[in-house]
């Protein structure tokens, strides 16, 4: 559900949906959510001074603590 | 948005059918201004005028509210599965509210970060799918009224401690629109200024008293924070 809200908003916001890949690493405790776009759309998912990052991390806590886990997110490069 | 395009005929109605076979669509649908009303001249020899007006297609709104509602169902699906969200096209910034008592906590977050968060992100999903459209504010619970309350109540108390202080005093660091509350909250009170200082997310507002005090043993134009 958490990796579903990452490809969601990631899929919104760049030129090119179908380069967009989101897996989850399930920990015991943390799970890792990594995003992958294409190198164009890097600065659509960052955005100015990682602001979109940050909305995208933040609304991510929200979501992690209904389902009573933490999750992490990374964008790679 | 689609740009206006001009249109002719021998009559305003001429004209409209014109714009209506030109854009594919109805009379309804489209928005239509008349430049000129055209006249048919005396026996329709002197003076014939042609009819001009200027048409674009209407955005359609129920479309717009559908979209915006499902932006914003995706975002806060995994915080509040069942929400009700209404939405006023009216207003400017249009209108967003999530009705969601349970989970209205944890929409807005601590200190409103998480609804900040939403509401940046559903701007900029809007603005790549709607281009054109006006920006959207998110609200659930009374969450903007108490704050705009909140945000008063210190702006009051700020100008009165700059007063009786005779000092500069500042607010925390505020988006554009929680500084332009304060502004607007001492807009009529004649012995303070407000004034907004700093850089990006670290800008705040200054409230200067109009009578400073003179030969302070602290250092001029100090600043306290609140």
């Amino acid at each position: 559900m958490l990796k579903d809200l990452i490809e969601y908003i990631a899929k919104s916001l760049v030129d090119n949906p179908d380069a967009v890949s989101v897996s989850e690493i399930e920990g015991e405790q943390t799970s890792v959510i990594e995003l992958k776009v294409a190198k164009e759309d890097l600065g659509k998912v960052i955005g100015k001074q990682g602001r979109t990052a940050r909305a995208m991390r933040t609304i991510l806590g929200a979501a992690s603590t209904k389902a009573q886990k933490r999750a992490v997110l990374e964008i790679l490069e | 948005m689609d740009e206006f395009v001009e249109f002719s005929g021998k009559n305003v109605d001429e004209a409209i059918a014109r714009a209506c076979e030109h854009f594919q669509t109805d009379r309804d649908q489209l928005e239509i201004e008349i430049i000129t009303g055209g006249s048919s001249g005396i026996f329709g020899l002197v003076g014939v005028k042609k009819a001009r007006i200027k048409a674009k297609k209407r955005n359609n709104l129920r479309e717009l509210e559908l979209l915006i509602k499902d932006i914003i169902a995706n975002l806060i699906r995994p915080m509040s599965p069942n929400p009700e969200i209404l939405i006023d096209l009216q207003s400017e910034p249009i209108l967003v509210t999530i009705k969601d008592k349970e989970n209205s906590g944890l929409i807005i977050g601590r200190d409103g970060q998480t609804i900040a968060a939403l509401q940046y992100v559903a701007n900029r999903i809007i603005a790549k799918k709607w281009p054109g459209t006006s920006r959207i504010q998110l609200d659930t619970g009374d969450y903007r009224q108490k704050q705009n309350e909140r945000l008063r109540k210190t702006a009051i108390y700020l100008a009165q401690q700059a007063k009786r202080a005779g000092r500069i005093m500042s607010t925390q660091p505020l988006s554009s629109y929680h500084r332009r509350l304060i502004h607007l909250a001492l807009q009529n009170d004649y012995e303070v200024q407000t004034k907004s200082k700093g850089e990006g997310s670290m800008k705040k507002v200054l409230i200067i008293p109009k009578k400073r005090r003179r030969n302070k043993p602290f250092r001029n134009n100090r600043e306290t924070h609140y």
